[in-house]
């Protein structure tokens, strides 16, 4: 079965995840980072985003996976797709985060980007650095994915239009700038997926539901101390049994640019592939 | 001098002939409509999105999933070569939305098209500004394909 859009695309396992925990170097530069685990005294499960709850995103058995990831490959309607045509037919870049561990904000944005794909908004490229900055005041310090959400709650965030991609000045924090974020407030509609760390498998269960119905999640990885937004359910071996985690897997957009795998986008399998901490956009805003 | 029979026949045949003058006379192969005629029986013509070209809508709700018949790659691309650009002139203007989306900053002829009565989920809304079609979303995308050639063309 062909897993991989490309020969470039990474495939990070249990086996081979060491080597991409550590520094990674693209053009010269280590890349950042900066997801801390999930402070839940700061920030309690279900606080900014309701609990998972199969009324309100289907629980889709394991049983039917296989045959629902071939049929989205076949007709090419996984959010990897959309993210290759959503930029008016052609692929929208990936996010750059880089020099601040800012990923925790960018794994936010990204997924933003791959709703408004799935509704067809118009494309937007989102300044994942703004949020982060207020946020942390300027200073370069590490987060969660949940905790950007709940200033896309509150505030939106701009277009590098108004705060350019990667910029710590300011001068930008202005009302210009939030008026436009306002435009992409989420009011409602991202959801907790469970943290409950003895129960990582229910995790997987949620996150592969959601993916599976086009419903991007921001992932938070310990292991890798990066959060990433979650794309497409990925099966890797039909012979090992529906249970076994290393049948099953996801695949990723990262915030390291176009130059990180294959176009920004990599695989996750086995264990790596579950996240420790993850929030599911559902209902995006029309703007 | 004719006898009484033979006047009988000759009054017979002159009656016949005066008929038929008179009906000569009155007869009109088209009468003409009147003054005000009676308008004719039309269609109904619905149009969903009252906007002056080629658009979709499709409503669903996300409890059951993004409609998968619509998110494949002949479906959009469809929709993407057929349906007119939208306010920023680049973005094919279709929608494929949750029916709670906030519709804050939505196109006004979208937010009419929302508003209007649906009998189900998921639904479609397809219209180029004269006519259209609202109804449930078909089940297959081949279903929505031919359902969009029909309005948009092939």
């Amino acid at each position: 079965m062909t897993v991989q859009r490309s020969q470039f695309e990474l495939i990070i396992d249990d086996d081979n995840w060491r080597e991409f925990a550590g520094d990674v170097i693209i053009d010269g530069h280590i890349m950042s980072r900066g997801c801390i685990p999930r402070d839940y005294s700061v920030q309690p499960f279900g606080m900014n985003a309701k609990p998972f709850d199969p009324k309100d995103i289907k629980l889709i058995p394991r049983n039917e996976w296989s045959s629902r990831i071939k049929d989205k490959q076949q007709e090419q309607s996984q959010l990897s797709d959309f993210r290759l045509r959503a930029n008016n037919g052609e692929m929208f870049d990936a996010l750059d985060q880089n020099g601040q561990g800012y990923c925790w904000s960018y794994s936010t944005a990204g997924c933003a980007m791959l709703a408004r794909a799935v509704a067809n908004e118009p494309h937007v490229r989102f300044s994942a650095h703004a949020p982060a900055c207020i946020i942390k005041n300027f200073r370069d310090q590490g987060g969660w994915g949940a905790l950007s959400l709940d200033f896309w709650l509150k505030r939106g965030c701009p277009t590098v239009e108004f705060w350019p991609e990667k910029s710590m000045k300011p001068q930008y924090d202005n009302a210009a700038t939030w008026e436009n974020a306002a435009k992409y407030k989420i009011t409602e509609g991202w959801t907790d997926l469970t943290r409950q760390a003895y129960d990582r498998e229910l995790t997987q269960d949620q996150v592969m539901s959601c993916l599976l119905q086009n419903i991007p999640v921001v992932g938070d990885f310990n292991w890798w101390g990066h959060s990433v937004a979650l794309m497409d359910a990925i099966e890797y071996d039909t012979s090992l049994p529906l249970s076994d985690k290393n049948r099953w897997g996801v695949r990723l957009l990262n915030s390291w640019s176009n130059r990180w795998s294959d176009r920004g986008m990599g695989l996750l399998r086995g264990t790596k592939a579950i996240p420790n901490g993850a929030v599911a956009l559902r209902v995006g805003m029309a703007a | 001098m004719l006898t009484r029979n033979q006047w009988l026949a000759v009054a017979g045949v002159a009656t016949i002939a005066l008929v038929l003058i008179i009906a000569s006379l009155s007869w009109s192969p088209n009468p003409g409509p009147g003054p005000n005629p009676p308008a004719p029986p039309t269609p109904d013509v619905v149009v969903p999105i009252k906007e002056a070209g080629f658009r979709v809508l499709v409503v669903y709700e996300s409890a059951d999933g993004t409609p998968s018949q619509v998110n494949g790659a002949e479906v959009r691309g469809y929709l993407n070569s057929h349906c007119v650009k939208g306010p920023d002139g680049k973005t094919p203007d279709y929608r494929v939305w949750d029916q709670d989306v906030d519709l804050t900053n939505a196109s006004r002829y979208f937010v009419e098209a929302m508003l209007r009565p649906r009998a189900s989920l998921p639904w479609v809304m397809i219209s180029d500004g004269k006519r259209g079609y609202e109804g449930p979303l078909p089940a297959t995308s081949a279903e929505v394909l031919e359902l969009l050639k029909k309005y948009g063309g092939a």
